[in-house]
């Protein structure tokens, strides 16, 4: 039974540079928890203060309840995997797997049987002998597991593991490493800044910007129901498409939709949910995959899109067309600026594309997918 | 064909070039080999350059009227003791300057930097003066303590680990190992390369000590081969091919030792950025 707490977690760099501001998460017993953000977000300097390599500058930090800011690496039995793997270059892999055993100063024996077993494991038994220079990427990066794997430790820490293998051997480790964290039931903490890589691992992801957490949940409800504009650009591959909106009531004191030349009449309760927006900006968010087709059955409204690009996925495509809000007026509101308010907006298509660059064609929606961010950038909710 | 000649010439004054270079490297040692009276007659011309008649006489001759052995011992002796406990300090001081956290490192490692443009004549007085306080003067020690702590090998160490990946050191510490057990299991073995540059640039000084021993020594007993070499000149008869033949002999270990870690000293001269 092994549970990670961190407890308002903050980090201050000696330079003053902050990197985590407040940050509180609970990892379960067993549970293999993703961080995820962009570059320099604070993930993996939560990982490394998990792990003891960067001090707590206030907050508390617990592995089993018991306080841990102050304990050495070695003191808080945890396990890492780098993402350059860090395996002793003078040592064969055997050498490798050994040399945690050794300095648990377990007997001989003991020390071969488990190695033994974790070669096994990862089937590494006929490279023992080799040096991780004549191993290739996929080989370095089991025998950097079978590292951290060998001392049974209490939390297995993985920095980026994935990313400097190619695409194919990621999806294979990927898998591997989703079944052997399954089969050992060690609490993990995986930190990573590619999304998929993220959704498909973590029975709960965290999101991290900026240092402070931004939403911790299972990889599904993040992508129905995230919780600010952050989270829905971030999950997704493309992300959410995100537009400024206005309120305009229009006949029957209702209430309307509008961005650009588009407008999306609401009903009654709708309306009557949104009542408090008006005059407040408010921001929508669509997913590539709300578009269709304009003559699918399931589209409740159209809009027309000139297309900017195609990108043809084989089974997919992906429409990126302009944006139809003025872009002058976004910039002012959100003056920390996000380039995602000012690039094209994508539709996920099924099948093979039938328009060119240039065309005006229409494009269906599903307006139940449609998403409503107040100022503050949450998520007021999918109202529609 | 231009371009035949041109070559040609180039490779021939190149040729030219090293001759005069290696020259007296020769001249060594083809007059170590030759009867004493030929070495000078024969200095001026190209015949210097053959091994006429060449007999070991020489080399009989250096250990019949000095205690070559003694002096060679000596040598090896004070240039062992000084590498290697040259080795062990300078490597952990470099080590603690790039790799850990602790009040004032910054300050004393640019004391330590100062020190590299201090040359030994400049302390050479006030450091004799210290060491007969001590009553260190005649003895191995006096050769040796003062020349162990090395501010320029500090140095490459320093440069050398920086440039090693701080998540091997990462790695040790997640997997166990103290500070000291990083240093010897992980440190040590990956920065060969660092271990060889020193240990041949630290050679180098010390086999060739000539002020400091002269200065601290006075009797055979301690003093190391380049004293012996000096003792040939005032020992009548002069004789050359005897000099020579003396000074093929100190030369020869340097060679060697060179020739082994040649690989790894390239690699650390490389690494470290260290100009010879």
């Amino acid at each position: 039974m092994t549970t990670v707490n961190f407890k308002n977690i903050s980090k201050v760099f000696d330079d003053g540079t902050g990197a985590v501001t407040d940050f509180n998460l609970d990892i379960s017993d067993g549970e293999l928890m993703v961080l995820v953000g962009p570059s320099g977000c604070g993930k993996s300097t939560l990982l490394r203060m998990l792990a003891g390599l960067e001090t707590v500058s206030s907050g508390e930090l617990l592995i089993d309840d018991q306080i841990v800011n102050h304990c050495s690496p070695q003191e808080r039995n945890i396990a890492m995997v780098f993402q350059n793997y860090a395996l002793y270059p003078h040592m064969t892999v055997r050498r490798n797997l050994e040399f945690p055993l050794k300095m648990m100063k377990l007997n001989k024996h003991e020390v071969q049987r488990r190695a033994n077993e974790v070669a096994e494991l990862l089937g590494l038994t006929p490279l023992l002998e080799h040096k991780p220079r004549q191993l290739s990427g996929g080989q370095r990066q089991r025998v950097a597991m079978g590292r951290a794997i060998v001392r049974e430790p209490k939390v297995f820490l993985m920095d980026e593991p994935l990313s400097n293998l190619d695409a194919k051997l990621r999806l294979q480790i990927r898998n591997e490493i989703a079944t052997l964290q399954r089969r050992m039931k060690t609490t993990t903490l995986y930190v990573t800044h590619d999304q998929v890589e993220a959704m498909t691992l973590g029975d709960r992801v965290a999101i991290i910007n900026q240092g402070r957490l931004q939403q911790v949940s299972e990889p599904q409800i993040l992508y129905e129901r995230p919780a600010n504009i952050f989270v829905a650009e971030f999950i997704g591959n493309p992300g959410m498409n995100i537009f400024k909106i206005a309120l305009r009531p229009v006949q029957d004191q209702r209430l309307a939709i509008c961005w650009g030349k588009q407008q999306l009449p609401l009903n009654a309760r709708q309306t009557q949910a949104l009542q408090k927006y008006i005059g407040k900006p408010l921001f929508a968010g669509l997913r590539p995959e709300a578009f269709r087709h304009p003559d699918a059955s399931d589209a409740d409204a159209k809009i027309e899109v000139e297309i900017e690009s195609i990108e043809s996925l084989g089974h997919e495509y992906l429409l990126y067309f302009k944006n139809h809000i003025t872009t002058g007026e976004v910039d002012s509101l959100r003056a920390k600026g996000d380039n995602a308010v000012n690039q094209p907006m994508v539709a996920r298509l099924p099948g093979k594309p039938d328009a060119r660059v240039g065309d005006k064609i229409k494009l269906g929606l599903v307006l139940k997918q449609l998403y409503l961010f107040s100022s503050s950038e949450k998520l007021v909710g999918n109202i529609l | 064909m231009k371009r035949f000649w041109i070559n040609s010439a180039i490779t021939l004054s190149l040729l030219a070039l090293a001759l005069l270079f290696i020259a007296p490297i020769l001249l060594m040692l083809v007059g170590s080999l030759k009867p004493d009276a030929r070495v000078l007659v024969e200095a001026g011309s190209w015949k210097a350059l053959l091994p006429d008649q060449a007999s070991l006489q020489n080399y009989g001759d250096v250990f019949s009227r000095v205690d070559f052995s003694r002096y060679m011992f000596n040598s090896l002796w004070i240039t062992g003791c000084v590498v290697v406990a040259g080795l062990i300090v300078n490597a952990m001081a470099g080590y603690a300057f790039s790799r850990m956290q602790w009040r004032g490192r910054d300050m004393v490692f640019s004391l330590v930097l100062m020190i590299l443009i201090i040359p030994l004549e400049a302390i050479a007085v006030p450091l004799f003066y210290q060491v007969t306080l001590l009553g260190w003067r005649d003895t191995y020690i006096v050769q040796i303590v003062p020349f162990i702590a090395n501010a320029f090998s500090i140095y490459l160490f320093y440069t050398f680990f920086l440039g090693l990946p701080r998540e091997l050191e990462e790695a040790a510490r997640i997997d166990g190992a103290g500070v000291l057990r990083t240093f010897i299991s992980i440190i040590v073995p990956n920065a060969k390369p660092a271990f060889a540059s020193v240990a041949i640039l630290t050679f180098l000084t010390q086999w060739s000590a000539f002020l400091w021993p002269m200065m601290v020594t006075s009797g055979e007993a301690v003093r190391p081969l380049p004293l012996g070499i000096a003792a040939f000149f005032t020992l009548p008869p002069l004789q050359w091919g005897d000099i020579f033949a003396f000074g093929v002999m100190m030369v020869a270990p340097v060679l060697l030792l060179f020739l082994i870690f040649q690989k790894w000293f390239v690699q650390g001269v490389a690494a470290t950025g260290v100009k010879g």
